[in-house]
């Protein structure tokens, strides 16, 4: 195989692993703005390890990914009892901290990162991936899966059937950081060099693009979402600085057209959200459910 | 010195304010984020700056920047908020934030990724007032912050709109039926949110006497943290954090290290989120009993 | 009587909206295997009471019991393994999940859920559960609608399958709110038979009803309530021909 084509199927697949990761916090109907903090938390963890004490690449991936399952348990426990909105700021602040801290910590080599890490192999990323994936077979399988579709279908009937919602949201969510610090783990031993800034928001809005471009609904939606996003920068290159703004546009058609993302059944009969929206009396269009007290 | 530092913070948290002001307001009418307001206010900064550079009065660029800020909103509203639907309640924050890489790109496109710097106004005056020294861009921020803020206040406290605006936030099922046009009252509140955005986004550059594409994120960030600290939706929580995360940044700066200035900022939230989760003003951000 | 006598107690229970009274000193037990009405007209505070003692909305003063337990200050979802369980009034489904994942969700607090979970292979219990699951299907005339999204049940359904979501927690006091609520009148009828069938089996049932007629015809006990305070209570025959109720509804 050529350098570059393994190169390229490097990327895919830890591409793939990150939409998987991701994917696991949004089943229970969460989303994180800030997921890019656990890829940078593995990747500086595995690295430290491989690095500094010499440690066999796969060791030092299993303690990255504890390590960001502790963090991700953490900012989970924090965010997870409060709103939706919440949990947007917080695991957005979340990511900005994160960077930071790495930045002024001199101990990783502060804003130039560290260097001269190897050892990713396609071994290593596609049986991690395997892993993965048996994982979420037996989850969408199994009541913990249930429950986490129970939370994101409806928290209070979820709480009328007694599951306790924020203990499974934190522990999917923490499952989540696990993966996606392993994906970082490999993705920096791939790229030899990284530095905080490689693990900003960009790279996070690149992680919730991966997962809900694809689908949210079945988590094989993700990791096709990730292959496409994967693959087409490369016959696109002729973007260059149109780059970002087509990414931007994507997220703001997809939102539109698609929230639920490219795989998947549409919301419910009687056309999509804009459709429905347009029918509607402009006046009256604000409806909220709510409960009726007394 | 102490005194000159008070001062500076509490301008800088002026500043913060309007954007936090800004947030909440959205987040008040429709119970959504929109992440874009950062990019918004850069934008509108950018417009102000190079305004200002064709040597335009800084009045002129002022009303030009807010009315960006304004326009920018209610484009943002249209893509991000209008059409998407309610059942993903993070569809348009992932739309928002899509926005603002796009507004983003487009400066750094049109004007290049360099920072810009902003002209100084009213370059002559220096006003001492015993414990501290004003500026006249200093005196310029204080100012047009302070009347936004209280003219924000009075808006929605004394006027139809402002009601409308407030009873929105509070059911607007409720208020629909009572025949207020929900849908032009939530497009005037991004509109004002906007106008806020841009305002602030010329008088922190004036601040700086400069500007670059990329303080979008960071006043989205700031905002954000102010948001937690004051309490999600509520006005006045929002203008006090603003106050005291200013001039908490100034003084680690002046007597610590500016290294920290972000650090003891994010201590803060962290300490709030634990201790208070609704904020230090907060009705209840949603803080459900739960185990 | 059993010396358990009064499975659910509620006692000087006060709850304040914005300052308006919802909830002004009430008290209410009640007893084992029956079925206890609660009716009053709209904004009585019957939705509130129901809140109250499944955790939805804590009160400000006073205390609820389950079996002499005293469970005021636990959430919902921890009474639920105790024994109490509710339905809401205007339907709480998973509605893009099927309906036997609806009831299964209905047994999450008697089953293994965690990671353990994962084993692809089911347990003896788990298989329990599941057949379990199935028969409630066929007693709630679900199993022909197995595997359809909850959404596309038609209303009556939905109903029938929050109830048997319910019920798969097995309860030992099932709160309902506004069971009849938008039922035919063949609807009501069944549901009539069931609440029957099910006080047969020895379930003690609080209900939060308008209908009068269904009140009448299930409860064993009724508690009228009016303002937040309780008005009168007793047997349905008494009170619903009582001058106090006719006077809450109708005013005089």
């Amino acid at each position: 195989m050529s350098p570059y084509a393994e190169a390229v199927l490097l990327q895919v697949g830890i591409n793939v692993l990150l939409a998987l990761g991701y994917w696991i916090a949004v089943s229970t109907g969460k989303y994180s703005f800030g997921h890019a903090a656990f890829m940078a938390i593995g990747a500086y963890a595995a690295s430290m390890l491989t690095l500094n004490f010499a440690w066999p690449l796969p060791v030092a991936m299993l303690v990255a990914a504890v390590v960001a399952a502790v963090a991700g348990a953490v900012i989970g426990w924090m965010a997870l009892r409060l709103s939706l909105l919440y949990l947007a700021i917080i695991t957005f602040i979340f990511g900005q901290l994160v960077e930071l801290l790495f930045a002024q910590w001199d101990y990783v080599g502060g804003a130039t990162g560290m260097i001269g890490m190897t050892g990713t192999t396609l071994t290593l990323v596609y049986s991690s991936i395997a892993v993965v994936v048996v994982y979420l077979v037996l989850l969408t399988r199994s009541r913990l899966g249930l429950a986490y579709a129970a939370i994101r279908e409806d928290e209070r009937a979820a709480t009328a059937s007694g599951l306790r919602i924020t203990r499974i949201a934190v522990g999917a969510f923490a499952a989540s950081a696990a993966v996606t610090g392993v994906a970082g783990a490999l993705a920096a031993h791939q790229l030899m060099i990284i530095t905080p800034s490689l693990f900003g928001p960009q790279q996070a809005l690149l992680i919730i693009l991966y997962c809900v471009l694809g689908g949210v609904q079945y988590f094989w939606g993700a990791a096709v979402g990730a292959i496409v996003l994967s693959v087409l920068p490369i016959w696109f290159e002729w973007l260059n600085d149109w780059y970002m703004i087509v990414y931007g546009l994507l997220f703001v058609v997809l939102m539109i057209v698609r929230p639920q993302g490219l795989i998947g059944r549409s919301e419910r009969s009687g056309g999509g959200p804009l459709l429905r929206r347009l029918r509607r009396d402009g006046a009256v269009a604000v409806e909220r459910e709510r409960e009726p007290v007394g | 010195m102490l005194g000159q530092q008070l001062f500076n913070g509490v301008l800088l948290g002026a500043t913060f304010a309007l954007v936090a002001l800004g947030f909440n307001l959205v987040v008040g009418a429709m119970d959504r984020l929109n992440f874009a307001l950062g990019e918004t206010a850069m934008v509108s900064a950018v417009v102000g700056a190079v305004l200002m550079e064709t040597g335009l009065p800084f009045a002129v660029a002022f009303l030009a920047a807010i009315a960006t800020g304004g326009l920018l909103a209610v484009i943002v509203y249209v893509a991000s908020f209008r059409y998407v639907s309610d059942r993903f309640p993070t569809a348009s924050i992932l739309s928002s934030l899509g926005m603002g890489l796009v507004l983003t790109a487009v400066v750094v496109k049109v004007f290049g990724s360099d920072q810009r710097s902003v002209p100084d106004v009213l370059a002559g005056v220096d006003l001492d007032l015993g414990l501290f020294r004003v500026s006249g861009a200093q005196l310029v921020i204080i100012v047009l912050a302070a009347l936004m803020t209280v003219g924000l206040y009075v808006f929605l406290d004394r006027t139809v709109w402002g009601t409308a605006i407030r009873g929105v936030s509070d059911d607007p099922t409720m208020v629909a039926l009572l025949g207020v046009p929900v849908q032009r009252v939530i497009l005037l509140t991004f509109t004002l949110s906007g106008v806020l955005a841009g305002a602030a986004g010329l008088l922190t550059g004036l601040a700086y006497h400069s500007v670059s594409p990329f303080d979008g994120f960071t006043s989205t960030l700031t905002a954000l943290m102010v948001i937690v600290l004051g309490g999600l939706g509520s006005v006045t929580g929002g203008v006090i954090a603003a106050l005291v995360i200013g001039v908490l940044q100034t003084l680690t700066v002046a007597y610590l290290s500016a290294t920290l200035r972000d650090l003891i900022v994010f201590v803060l939230v962290g300490i709030v989120l634990l201790v208070r989760p609704q904020g230090l003003f907060g009705r209840n951000a949603g803080v459900l009993e739960r185990v | 009587m059993s010396p358990l006598a009064e499975l659910l107690r509620v006692t000087a229970v006060t709850k304040r909206f914005q300052g308006v009274e919802a909830l002004a000193d009430i008290d209410l037990a009640v007893q084992e295997g029956t079925v206890h009405g609660v009716v009053g007209p709209n904004g009585a505070g019957k939705t509130t009471l129901l809140n109250v003692m499944s955790g939805y909305v804590r009160p400000d003063a006073g205390r609820i019991e389950l079996a002499g337990r005293d469970i005021t200050r636990l959430t919902p979802q921890l009474r639920v393994p105790l024994g109490l369980v509710r339905t809401f009034q205007n339907i709480r489904l998973y509605g893009g999940l099927t309906v036997l994942e609806n009831v299964l969700l209905g047994q999450h607090t008697r089953a293994r859920t965690g990671l353990r979970s994962l084993w692809p292979f089911p347990t003896p219990q788990e298989r329990a559960l599941r057949a379990e699951a199935e028969a409630a299907l066929e007693l709630f005339e679900l199993a022909p609608y197995r595997s359809r999204r909850a959404a596309e049940l038609p209303y009556g359904l939905q109903k029938q399958l929050e109830m048997a979501r319910a019920m798969a927690a097995r309860p030992r006091v099932l709160l309902l709110d506004e069971p009849a609520a938008g039922m035919t009148t063949d609807g009501r009828h069944a549901l009539v038979e069931r609440l029957h069938e099910l006080r047969g089996q020895g379930l003690t049932i609080v209900v939060v009803e308008h209908d009068m007629d269904v009140i009448a015809k299930v409860c064993d006990h009724v508690t009228v309530l009016n303002f937040g305070r309780t008005l009168t209570e007793g047997p349905p025959a008494v009170v619903l021909a009582g001058d106090e109720v006719r006077t809450a509804y109708l005013g005089t």
